[in-house]
């Protein structure tokens, strides 16, 4: 049998079924994030709609997880929860690893002050735990996804900057790279074309894993209050807002945090076998 | 010389993610009492598991053993595994190929040696232990052995771990001392080196000697006999003297022609090809496809020719005797 | 080490230094206008520009903050301008009673996660590695606050086997301070059902804190341990008949333990980090609920004050550790 390389890298990904199980989570939720107004049972529940006739109902036939406060779908609002932090996580995540990314290469490459000083700002950053500096971010301003975003990526981008900065300090004096600045490639052309690509394995692991994280930093801002204001539907405020009314009505909280649970669980499954796929230590 | 280690017939398979992989085929071994017995063959032959084997230190999951490993009459593969295990550190011990590697890097000598002492000998006490200790490394021309106790391994030679390992080794009077491709980190005179200082020392303490080594001419001077293996066989076993005036097997040929000579003008040759894949080995002659001899015939099962002493799985061996 | 260590507490010293200029620049600049801020829309004109001269926010920034700073160093961020004390005395007040559950969750992080990966590398991929490997993957994926409204809703709510909220019970009287911390305190005092209650209390919501740092150090205990196992000072040990649980607990742990103590330091801080909510749900009356309610309400100083706090700690914690790392790893120690 002919081994084709793409073919084997399945293999290696999938020899932990429990990357496959993840890899099929995180499908089943794009999937139903994308196709959320089609998916769900109820899309205009995702918006401001009142239904007091029907609030507060345990999960039944019609309401297959039930109903929150004000009588919405609670499994409409999961699915599109599913939604904003799938976009959430997208955001937050290409910006930390763009910033970390340009930090750690640059650091190490002009080296002297530059590296000194960068390296000194990520480390201040990584001080303070990310939850609550991007909590005191958002505490100086109305609350808004985009202010959200942005926040997380400024408590974020330390965590990619140091990754890179750690792997490309290990590559500076590989021959590649000699090579490279031999023939006369550019200084720009070193760090992205030579130096970048050889991060990608680790960056693309790190980001499976971050997607997970960043979730659920997000939904631990909006559980305190502090993420997309409402109606949006979001599922850290789902769980927030079903704490409130315990024991009673137990599963708006239970539903919702079980949904956050599976995307983050899905994204960890992923990174551990990408982490076999590639081989990463660690 | 009664014997003291007997390996008959012994099969070792490895189940791994693509399949079995027979990493030894029905191999034959044994050494007498204070015997030096080489093991000799490229790495991937064998050598190390069939070491591993004798100290019980194979993993018991996916290992399939069969055979016989005699020790002073016991079965190794069939006795309780508590009793192999009272065996390592008193009866067997074993040096391995990086002294700095193989000694721990947080503790200090002393903690490690003081460790072997205590299986050597459970009621000494400190003061007993570390004169003891100090004796040890005296023996192995340590000239300052509190030193070197007070050190952790990355802080010493590579030449001086090499032999605060076989002190070590030789703390508990072994039987049997396996010596697993000893010094080939280290460069050749200190090689050179501490082999004399363990091959003195086992002579005077009556330990056999189990060397593995994939260099033949560190073997010349050292061992009694040789046996070479190849793709988890052993193809030739012979007297040290003998086999090197007469190799028989071409594989031990092509080997003494692979090694550098300081005492002649001819550059070593390398053999051509490399050891087989043992996932899948068919019946016959394993060196065939690397054999200037090879013949049709080749691929039936080769039976081992023993005379005097020497044998060798080689059927044109048989068609000159 | 000397070296060593006074090399770290340069970089301590640098990184609070960088956390106040950060928290300045946040509180004071990016605002524009931090007395408005603070005051909310509500407030006339003259309440703002009252505040703007008792704060002296029409200074140069500069000259602001060497005041911060020269406060900060005393001690003095000002008053908490929602429960107008000093906001030192607010932490004072509030930090022992986070401290008591840092300390309970840390040690449960510590002790059950580097056990967890301990018993998961000695036994690889048979069932104690397994159950470990998959209660590790529940507690990073699921969130803690998900854990905590679970364990409440299970173990308080439908069993009632343990209590809601709080740090004691309403019939009971706080022990006399002596430490700040409950537990400890009634246990000094003598005072046993005092000690059972706080005990009580401090569960759940430590195990509900400590669950995301424990599985992070099972796993890296783990990894490391699985590494330490295939190396060739293992199998010296067991080539020389070392009892195999002091190869376990002896042999290869003192060398893989290194890198789980290298990032315990930033899991302390993660479970200060993660107290901010945790203490919301429990309704525990620590610094961190309130750094929330500080957060919340605009109460700049108290804020700048707790994220300061927070750094701080650590800082000490992480020169606590690269204390003991160096101790135990002496390549460290015998380098400087």
């Amino acid at each position: 049998m002919q081994p084709n390389p793409k073919w084997r890298a399945w293999r290696r990904f999938a020899r932990n079924r429990l990357s496959v199980l993840g890899m099929v989570l995180i499908l089943l939720v794009i999937f139903s994030a994308v196709f959320a107004p089609f998916i769900a049972p109820y899309p205009e529940h995702a918006g401001v709609v009142v239904n007091f006739a029907d609030a507060n109902k345990p999960p039944s036939a019609q309401y297959w997880l039930g109903t929150d406060s004000v009588g919405r779908d609670v499994l409409s609002r999961i699915i599109f929860g599913f939604r904003n932090s799938l976009i959430l996580g997208l955001a937050v995540v290409s910006l930390a690893i763009s910033v970390g990314t340009i930090v750690g290469i640059t650091a190490v490459y002009l080296g002297g002050k530059v590296e000194i000083v960068l390296m000194r700002i990520t480390d201040v950053f990584l001080a303070i735990p990310s939850l609550v500096l991007a909590m005191a971010i958002l505490g100086i301003a109305r609350p808004s996804q985009m202010l959200a975003m942005i926040a997380m990526a400024v408590a974020w981008w330390p965590w990619h900057a140091r990754l890179v900065y750690g792997i490309v300090r290990s590559l500076k004096h590989e021959g590649f790279v000699t090579a490279a600045e031999v023939v006369g490639a550019s200084r720009i052309r070193v760090m992205f074309g030579e130096l970048l690509p050889n991060c990608a394995p680790n960056l693309l692991t790190k980001a499976s894993l971050d997607m997970g994280f960043v979730i659920l930093l997000g939904a631990s801002l909006s559980f305190l209050g502090m993420g997309a204001p409402p109606p949006t539907p979001d599922l850290g405020t789902m769980v927030s807002e079903g704490s409130q009314y315990l024991p009673d009505i137990w599963w708006l909280s239970v539903t919702a945090g079980l949904a956050i649970f599976i995307v983050v669980l899905g994204f960890n499954l992923v990174a551990d076998g990408l982490r076999d796929l590639f081989d990463i230590v660690g | 010389m009664h014997e003291l280690l007997h390996i008959s017939n012994l099969n070792l398979t490895f189940e791994t993610h693509d399949g079995p992989v027979h990493v030894l085929h029905g191999v034959d071994l044994s050494v007498g009492a204070g015997e030096r017995v080489a093991l000799v063959g490229e790495s991937g032959s064998g050598k190390s598991v069939t070491a591993r084997a004798i100290m019980g230190l194979l993993p018991d999951r996916r290992v399939r053993i069969a055979g016989r490993i005699g020790f002073e009459g016991a079965d190794i593969l069939r006795e309780p595994p508590a009793r192999t295990k009272a065996r390592r550190g008193r009866d067997i011990t074993m040096i391995f190929q990086d002294p700095m590697a193989a000694l721990n890097p947080v503790f200090k000598i002393r903690q490690q040696f003081t460790a072997v002492l205590d299986r050597v000998d459970r009621r000494l006490t400190g003061q007993e232990a570390e004169e003891h200790m100090r004796a040890a490394l005296r023996d192995v021309s340590i000239v300052d052995p509190g030193r070197v106790l007070d050190s952790y391994s990355f802080q010493l030679s590579g030449g001086l771990n090499q032999r605060v390992m076989i002190a070590m080794a030789l703390a508990s009077r072994p039987k049997l001392l396996i010596a697993d491709e000893p010094g080939t980190a280290l460069d050749v005179t200190v090689q050179q080196q501490t082999l004399n200082i363990m091959g003195n020392l086992s002579q005077a303490y009556g330990t056999a000697i189990l060397f593995i080594s994939h260099n033949l001419g560190v073997v010349r001077k050292f061992a009694d006999r040789v046996c070479v293996m190849y793709a988890g066989r052993i193809v030739e076993s012979a007297p040290t003297d003998a086999l090197f005036a007469d190799p028989r097997h071409p594989y031990t040929r092509a080997l003494l022609a692979s090694v550098p000579r300081l005492s002649s003008d001819r550059l070593p040759e390398p053999i051509e090809g490399s050891v087989p894949d043992l996932s899948k080995l068919a019946e016959g002659c394993p060196f065939r496809p690397r054999c200037q001899l090879s013949r049709p015939e080749c691929d039936a099962p080769v039976p081992m020719r023993r005379d005097a002493g020497r044998s060798v799985a080689c059927i044109h061996e048989a068609s000159a005797a | 080490m000397t070296k060593f260590l006074l090399g770290r507490l340069v970089s301590g010293v640098i990184v609070i230094v960088g956390v106040s200029i950060f928290m300045f620049f946040l509180a004071r600049v990016i605002p524009g206008d931090p007395a408005r801020l603070a005051l909310g829309p509500e407030a006339s004109a003259a309440q703002v520009e009252a505040m703007r001269q008792q704060m002296g926010f029409h200074e140069p920034y500069v000259e602001q903050y060497l005041r911060f700073v020269g406060g900060a160093v005393n001690f003095d961020f000002g008053r908490s301008l929602y429960t107008d004390n000093p906001v030192s005395q607010d932490i004072a007040a509030t930090f022992p009673a986070t401290l008591e559950l840092v300390i309970f969750a840390g040690l449960a992080m510590t002790l059950i996660g580097g056990a967890m990966g301990i018993a998961s590398a000695h036994f690889k991929d048979r069932w104690p590695d397994n159950s470990a490997r998959i209660l590790s993957l529940l507690a990073v994926a699921m969130p803690n606050f998900v854990w905590a409204l679970f364990l409440m809703l299970i173990l308080s709510f439908w069993l009632g086997v343990l209590p809601l909220t709080g740090r004691l019970s309403e019939s009971l009287a706080a022990p006399p301070a002596f430490t700040g911390l409950y537990t400890v305190d009634a246990l000094i005092a003598g005072e046993w059902q005092v000690f059972l209650d706080a005990l009580a209390h401090i569960v759940l919501p430590a195990v509900a804190l400590s669950l995301p740092g424990l599985a992070q150090i099972s796993r890296l205990t783990r990894t490391n341990m699985v590494d330490s196992y295939d190396r060739p000072f293992v199998e010296f040990a067991r080539a020389y008949g070392f009892p195999e649980r002091s190869i376990a607990l002896k042999w290869a742990l003192r060398p893989a333990i290194i890198p789980t103590l290298m990032i315990l330091g930033m899991q302390i801080v993660a479970l200060l980090g993660n107290a901010f909510i945790v203490e919301t749900i429990f309704h525990w009356p620590g610094m961190a609920k309130y750094g929330v309610n500080a957060i919340v309400r605009k109460d700049l100083n108290a804020m700048v004050a707790v994220v300061m706090f927070i750094s701080v700690f650590f800082v000490l914690i992480n020169m606590l550790i690269d204390t003991l790392v160096s101790f135990i790893d002496p390549k460290i120690r015998l380098k400087a």
